[in-house]
């Protein structure tokens, strides 16, 4: 269906002009420049023709339908001619014309009267108020970028932002290693976005990476369901903005919704395999080293340089981001050692000294690229004295060719190494002025790899008393409640299989000593009301209680305490509760967010989820493997191991219990928030015990 | 000719709404009803144009068209406390207080007077509710708000000892639903054993502490960006909205029916409050939203407002006004009245007042 955007066999261009100021011109002359082979409709009212091509006034009077037509006119003529273009039958629109959504209420009129038209006659549109779109394959450039087609290359690019494509594509000019097999403005994505790009570009020989930048992706959900499937396949380089508060601000005023958290990004894009740039600069040196080299099979890189200091750096700065130095074979260190100068170092890093000229550089690189312990390689040069920079360039140029390992440069400098860099972009070695771009570069090639060879697991279905559940969520509904209290969060929790302590609710002190003598002493008390959430804070909580006096008095205490400082809270009465042995407190949480849906965040009660901030999180519903790695995530995971002689604690049980919840929230929408808090572990098959738990639901809107 | 003085404890505490309500009841019973505040201590205006509010309120909804001379002979501001302290003030307020007392008593079966602000109003100026009652020989209501179980007797019992026998006895107004029981139970057999006659108990309703849309412009002097339609529905609850997107979320998700009062340029917490159950978005600063915001809310039926005021004001406005929710619109009226039907006994009282 996308075809038509990037393969049209004919293409119309509304608003073509004769007048090389306007926009209309520049999409025309980059359409017949680029070398595209199919038809070109030029339509103006008023011209006769245009840079040799007949021109027709209206998309009525062409000749047949063109499969594209692109929207290059004042906008509001856009939804009629966008319209006149459904009547003919054109199948793809692209609205470069801006006007819509991003300047107000007026235009967001426009925009969505635009949209019907496009539904209505059953076309895509990309756009509007967008740059275009250009297709190297095809050839197909109809965008008004200035400076004509760029050079082709493995990068498939989509930017929500037009004037950053424009950027993106002055930088290719220059020769900065970067070509394209597609690019695509995607302006406002009233229609097409980075969801349909995604899959349309996986089945694309032409690109061997997909690269966006967005502000918001639509639906967290169906983003992850494509990426998932997508990335097995190539890789997707996502740089995502609007993280921060003021971020955030930003793309709410742009879109009118919340933004997703920026946990929920970070969890999702891992989840389903996307690499995340953090910056425009990672999100290239990333996209080059995909683009331009094979993968990186393992994580064992050598480093061939001229210089001790950076080959220093690049060793600290891959550890950092837990590469290895390789350990090179004895064999390969005692050849390097028997042809290389005294001084040079042998071991990885290879030091092949300042006077190294290119046919050292040749020995020492093959050596190392043969080892078998290596998996990439990093080549580091400074211009010294006798350095053969463009020799060199040339010697690793050719040795790169024929390996399946990939290789980066790190050509320091500026002015001398330049004609050198030129030469490794000849023959596609990506070149980083730093060591640790590189390094990173490697990292983000082998995070890519592990995610890849991740299998997708289902998540598991346990068997549950669903109705129950939704018995309770229905009656708390009806009760005008949004507040799910810790009896009835009990119940729930109970229902998916949780473990609890005995606990019962009294209405009186009487009722309270008569169910603590049952339990057995000692007892903890908990004050439950749905409106009260931090019992703690009002003296709602007391444990060892050890006689039935003891209940009485702390039950008439804590009940003329909750009523004195909330005075309007709905008091149910108090929990008799087991008091249960000693273990590791944990908080499993959940928080809606808007893109992505259900985010699971684990850590360690207290003060490690309070004080430290110590959690991870995961988009729910997630399988097994993802349970235990978010055990192992937190900072803190240490002490569910077991530090001191201290036993490790019930790990299985821990990730049945995330799984459990996952199924909850997953099967419950209505569920916005969550907390077991706390969720005591205790050690190795001694399983888990929920003591506390609310909820609470989605608001009946209006 | 009866007449009947209604007075509280503390401020707030219902008074206006019960002289509405008895008075709309007593006229529907066939009798005449008369209207006066003796003493009033929150005129506004200025100068010869200085009226009481809730006086005026009641004598429009009750169609008594008396003279302001008359709904609030006394009214006790600035300027009059600077003359009586200057020594300058040569008026006869009690010669005043009792001419409108028999205007507003003429041809009527009943004159209800409404006490001031509290017990100690007037004192000021040589007035004050035990003097007024017992010069005009008034048998007395007192409304008293709900505190809690001690702090209610300590108000309840306080009016008996300076009213004495001019206490008729008490309505207990705004009653938490959990402390309906022990009222019922404990309190109201006290206070009857004490010769104090407990003509009602009001439960608690959030919805008479509300101010509706409407309400909130018109004190904010604010602008209708969208949702103008929504003037009249009732806004249960505040929200700020001045901190990040993270710690507003769980808050906007425990308040329905909320307005969100937050910066115009706040977007993210804008959709936030968007997310929720939210009736009106206060947008402070002037700073106009963005478009999307604007579409989205509506979309969703939510009003969008925008003030002029910072939100530190804007706020300031509407918490001193809040509480002292005055009884402007028919909804909450009626609402009121429903509440007073099943909750007062009516018959009680009027017969108390040989008027049955």
């Amino acid at each position: 269906m996308l075809d038509a955007f990037f393969k049209p066999a004919s293409v119309g261009i509304v608003g073509a002009s004769r007048n090389t100021e306007k926009l209309g011109y520049a999409v025309l002359e980059n359409l017949v420049k680029s070398g595209y082979e199919g038809k070109i409709y030029p339509i103006n009212p008023s011209a006769e023709d245009i840079l040799d091509h007949q021109v027709y006034p209206d998309v009525t009077s062409l000749p047949e339908a063109p499969d594209l037509a692109v929207i290059v006119i004042p906008y509001p003529y856009v939804p009629e001619a966008v319209k006149e273009c459904g009547e003919k039958g054109v199948k793809a629109v692209i609205v470069i014309s801006a006007g819509f959504r991003e300047t107000g209420r007026e235009g967001l009129e426009l925009e969505l009267q635009l949209l019907d038209v496009v539904k209505e006659y059953g076309m895509r549109l990309i756009g509007p108020n967008c740059l275009g779109v250009i297709d190297a394959q095809t050839p197909l450039n109809v965008t008004f970028a200035a400076g004509g087609m760029p050079p082709r290359g493995p990068i498939a690019f989509m930017s929500q932002s037009g004037a950053l494509g424009t950027a993106v594509l002055d930088m290719s000019f220059a020769g900065k290693h970067i070509g394209f097999s597609k690019f695509v403005s995607l302006g406002n994505k009233g229609d097409v976005n980075e969801i349909d790009l995604i899959s349309y570009f996986e089945d694309d020989d032409t690109t061997k990476v997909i690269l966006a930048y967005s502000e918001g992706i639509p639906s967290g959900q169906d983003f992850m369901k494509i990426a998932r499937h997508v990335s097995k396949k190539k890789p997707i380089i996502i740089l995502k903005s609007g993280v921060t508060q003021s971020g955030q601000k930003a793309v709410s005023s742009h879109t009118g919704s919340l933004a997703g958290a920026e946990q929920a990004y970070a969890a999702g894009f891992r989840q389903s395999g996307v690499i995340r740039a953090d910056t425009m600069q990672s999100l290239f040196d990333y996209a080059i080293a995909f683009g331009y080299q094979p993968l990186l099979n393992g994580n064992r890189i050598g480093i061939v340089t001229n210089a001790g200091g950076p080959g220093i750096l690049a060793t600290d700065a891959l550890e950092r981001r837990n590469l290895q130095l390789a350990t090179l074979e004895n064999d390969t260190i005692h050849t390097l050692e028997q042809r290389l100068p005294d001084a040079a170092s042998a071991a990885n890093p290879v030091d092949v000294l300042g006077d190294a000229r290119a046919d050292r550089y040749a020995f020492a690189l093959n050596h190392v690229a043969a080892d078998p312990n290596v998996d990439g390689i990093l080549v580091i040069l400074t211009p010294q004295a006798m350095t053969e920079i463009e020799e060199t360039a040339h010697t690793l140029g050719k040795l790169a060719r024929d390996l399946d390992k990939p290789v980066l440069a790190c050509f320091m400098g500026d002015l001398r190494v330049q004609a050198g860099i030129n030469i490794l972009q000849d023959y596609q070695i990506p070149n980083y002025p730093f060591p640790e771009r590189a390094a990173l570069a490697f990292a983000a090639m082998r995070d890519y790899v592990d995610m890849r060879d991740r299998e997708y697991e289902e998540p598991p279905t346990f068997v549950v008393d669903q109705e129950r559940v939704a018995r309770i969520i229905r009656e708390v509904q009806a009760a005008g409640r949004v507040a799910i209290g810790e009896a009835e969060g009990r119940e729930i929790l109970g229902a998916y299989g949780f473990p609890l302590p005995e606990s019962r609710l009294a209405a009186s002190p009487d009722e309270a000593v008569k169910i603590a003598n049952d339990i057995g002493y000692p007892v903890v008390l908990k004050i439950s009301s749905p409106d009260i959430l931090h019992k703690t804070d009002i003296g709602g909580v007391k444990v060892g209680l050890n006689s039935a006096s003891d209940v009485r008095d702390a039950y008439e205490l804590m009940v003329y305490r909750a009523h004195r400082y909330l005075p309007d809270a709905r008091i149910d009465g108090c929990l008799v509760q087991e008091m249960v042995p000693k273990g590791l407190e944990i908080l499993i949480g959940m928080n809606r967010d808007p893109q992505f849906g259900a985010l699971v965040t684990f850590g360690l009660g207290g003060i490690y989820v309070e004080a430290l901030k110590d959690v991870a999180f995961r988009v729910a519903p997630f399988g097994e493997e993802d349970a235990h790695e978010l055990l192992s995530e937190i900072r803190a995971s240490q002490l569910l191991d077991g530090v001191r002689g201290e036993p490790p604690a019930d790990k299985e049980a821990l990730a049945d219990a995330l799984l459990r919840i996952s199924q909850l929230v997953t099967d419950f929408p209505e569920i916005v928030e969550l907390d077991v808090n706390p969720l005591i572990v205790y050690e190795e098959g001694q399983g888990v015990l929920a003591l506390d738990a609310r909820m609470i639901l989605d608001q009946i809107l209006h | 000719m009866k007449s009947l003085y209604i007075t509280s404890v503390v401020t707030f505490s219902g008074k206006t709404a019960l002289c509405l309500g008895l008075g709309l009841y007593m006229q529907t019973k066939g009798l005449k009803v008369g209207y006066m505040k003796p003493i009033s201590t929150q005129g506004s205006g200025l100068g010869k144009q200085v009226i009481d509010e809730d006086a005026d309120f009641v004598n429009r909804v009750l169609r008594l068209n008396q003279p302001k001379s008359v709904m609030a002979p006394v009214i006790v501001n600035d300027a009059l406390l600077h003359e009586q302290m200057k020594g300058t003030q040569k008026r006869d307020l009690w010669a005043e207080i009792k001419q409108a007392y028999e205007t507003a008593a003429q041809g009527r079966d009943i004159v209800l007077l409404e006490g001031g602000a509290s017990m100690q109003d007037g004192f000021a100026v040589g007035l004050n509710t035990v003097a007024v009652v017992r010069e005009l020989d008034t048998p007395t209501l007192v409304i008293s708000r709900w505190r809690e179980s001690a702090y209610i007797l300590d108000d309840i019992m306080a009016a008996k000892y300076r009213l004495s026998d001019h206490m008729l006895g008490v309505v207990i107004n705004a009653v938490p639903a959990n402390f309906a029981q022990d009222v019922q139970e404990n309190i109201i057999p006290y206070l009857e054993e004490q010769n104090i006659n407990v003509y009602g108990v009001l439960p608690y309703q959030q919805q008479l502490m509300t101010i509706s849309i409407g309400e909130l412009v018109d004190l904010l002097q604010g602008e209708f960006l969208t949702g103008a339609h929504l003037r009249d529905r009732l806004v249960e609850n505040l929200s700020v909205g001045a901190m990040t997107v993270e710690a507003a979320l769980p808050r906007f998700r425990r308040q329905p029916n909320k307005a969100v009062i937050t910066g115009g340029d706040r977007a993210d917490l804008q959709a936030a409050a968007l997310e929720t159950s939210t009736l009106c978005l206060v947008l402070t600063g002037n700073l106009k939203p963005s478009a999307t915001v604007v579409k989205r809310a509506e979309e969703l039926g939510v009003a969008v407002v925008l003030v002029k005021d910072n939100t530190i004001d804007t706020i300031e406005k509407i918490e001193r006004t809040l509480g002292k929710t005055r009884l402007g619109q028919a909804e909450k009226l009626n609402r009121f009245q429903a509440m007073l039907s099943q909750h007062f006994n009516f018959d009680r009282l009027l017969s108390d007042l040989d008027l049955l």
